[in-house]
């Protein structure tokens, strides 16, 4: 497109602009074609394709308008970054194969929906966007990380993230990796065929109703609470800062860790039990009788019930913390 | 960015160039997207928002046979640029209190 022609579409899109206004627009625009030109050594129709359409350059230009003579406010740019508020994805649960989050300073909640979608349901503003995608089979919901400290708007003081609520198929055929920070994360009520990772910090991570191939929870300074969950694998729960619970837990292995909290068992099966902690007691019940384990254990500073054990079984119950006691009891030979 | 956000910063920034000599347009465009991300057509409103505000004004001169617009800093924009710093001093304050133990 050459000058002429660029400049009268674009007063023509401006044809609502003052006269006056719409002249000191052309007028910057023509001298930018011709001064760039020169200074590139370029012909003006390169300037003009790299300015864009008419229309982008219309509505970039008309952020200031009106604003001749009147109050500088004038209203803001457009912005450039994506839908705000409330929004939800939808997606064909045949299609995630894994999903994958990435946020932070945002609670997820994971719960049963819909046995053909993924949905999620999030919030989006200036301070906390996100990107989704679908890839070979990987759905990966992701916070943008804004760029540097001229992104963070002062807002972002007054504004934390809204909860990310995530609907997945009561049976989800895939595996799932959720990590955000100084959050609370919960789920429930969805059993995952693959592996099921949950990561936080500073905040409590609550799992119940679910099963997974392998499950992993990690997080500090907060607590880990599992009730009715399996895994055929490994479950490995840990923290620090707050008790770890595992109430109806069924795995092969199951592994709790904390420190300056207290680990609490409630009906707990495992071919491999490990229980530590330090500054925090260790009790509850262990499925099965005392016969069928094998124990190391220990504590300082504390009574410890399982001092006399002497069984030497084909399962493994390891227990051990400082400054607490341990009791721990089997429920096939709790008294009655 | 925020919308907000960057055009204080943008605003800031063409201010600063033209305590350097007076600019036009293109010049400008140019020297400003040198630090910050900022595309010619976003910078006509920013400065007339600025010569709107008083903060800059303008005349023409000749140049290559026509007139080119040229743009001038006026006292109440030096004085922009001195709330800019202001403000942002507090921010970098609160910037500073944010990060500080962050991974």
């Amino acid at each position: 497109m050459n000058r002429e022609t660029f400049l009268s579409q674009l007063k023509e899109a401006l044809a609502d602009m003052p006269e006056a206004e719409r002249k000191d627009v052309l007028d910057y625009f023509e001298e930018l074609i011709l001064d760039k030109a020169a200074d590139m050594g370029v012909p003006e129709e390169s300037v003009i394709a790299e300015l864009g359409s008419v229309q982008d350059v219309a509505s970039a230009v008309r952020a200031s308008a009106g604003s001749a003579g009147t109050a500088p406010e004038s209203p803001p740019e457009p912005l450039d970054d994506g839908e705000m508020g409330d929004l939800v994805f939808t997606g064909d649960a045949a299609q995630v194969r894994s999903l994958v989050m990435r946020v932070s300073n945002s609670r997820v909640n994971v719960h049963a929906g819909k046995d053909d979608q993924v949905v999620i349901h999030y919030t989006q503003t200036r301070q906390n966007r996100y990107t989704v995608s679908v890839e070979n089979g990987e759905l990966v919901f992701e916070q943008i990380k804004p760029a540097g400290l001229l992104a963070w708007g002062i807002g972002v003081f007054l504004e934390p993230a809204r909860p990310i609520e995530v609907f997945l198929p009561k049976e989800f055929a895939g595996k799932a990796n959720l990590v955000t920070s100084n959050a609370k994360m919960r789920w429930e009520d969805v059993s995952a065929w693959g592996s099921l990772m949950i990561k936080s910090s500073n905040g409590a991570v609550d799992i119940e109703r679910a099963q997974a191939k392998e499950l992993t929870a990690t997080t500090s300074n907060g607590r880990i609470t599992t009730e009715q969950v399996g895994a055929q694998g490994a479950i490995t729960l840990s923290t620090s800062n707050g008790k770890v619970e595992a109430t109806k837990v069924r795995a092969a292995a199951v592994s709790l860790r904390t420190s300056n909290g207290s680990v609490h068992v409630q009906d707990v099966k495992a071919d491999d039990i490990t229980l530590r902690t330090s500054n925090g007691g260790i009790d509850g019940v262990i499925a099965g009788s005392a016969q069928e384990y094998t124990v190391t254990s220990g504590t300082s500073n504390g009574k410890n019930n399982l001092r006399g054990h002497a069984h030497t079984g084909p399962k493994r119950l390891s227990a051990h913390t400082s400054n607490a006691s341990i009791r721990l009891e089997f429920a096939q030979d709790a008294p009655e | 960015m925020d919308a907000q956000l960057k055009r204080g910063v943008i605003e800031a920034c063409v201010l600063k160039l033209l305590t350097k000599g007076d600019g036009y347009g293109y010049l400008l465009a140019r020297e400003a997207a040198q630090v910050i991300p900022v595309s010619e057509s976003t910078l006509y409103p920013v400065l007339k928002r600025l010569e709107t505000a008083g903060q800059v004004d303008s005349y023409r001169q000749e140049h290559g046979g026509r007139l080119r617009k040229y743009y001038r800093i006026t006292p109440k924009g030096v004085e922009a640029i001195g709330a800019f710093l202001k403000e942002w001093e507090e921010i970098s304050r609160v910037y500073e209190f944010v990060r500080e133990g962050q991974p």
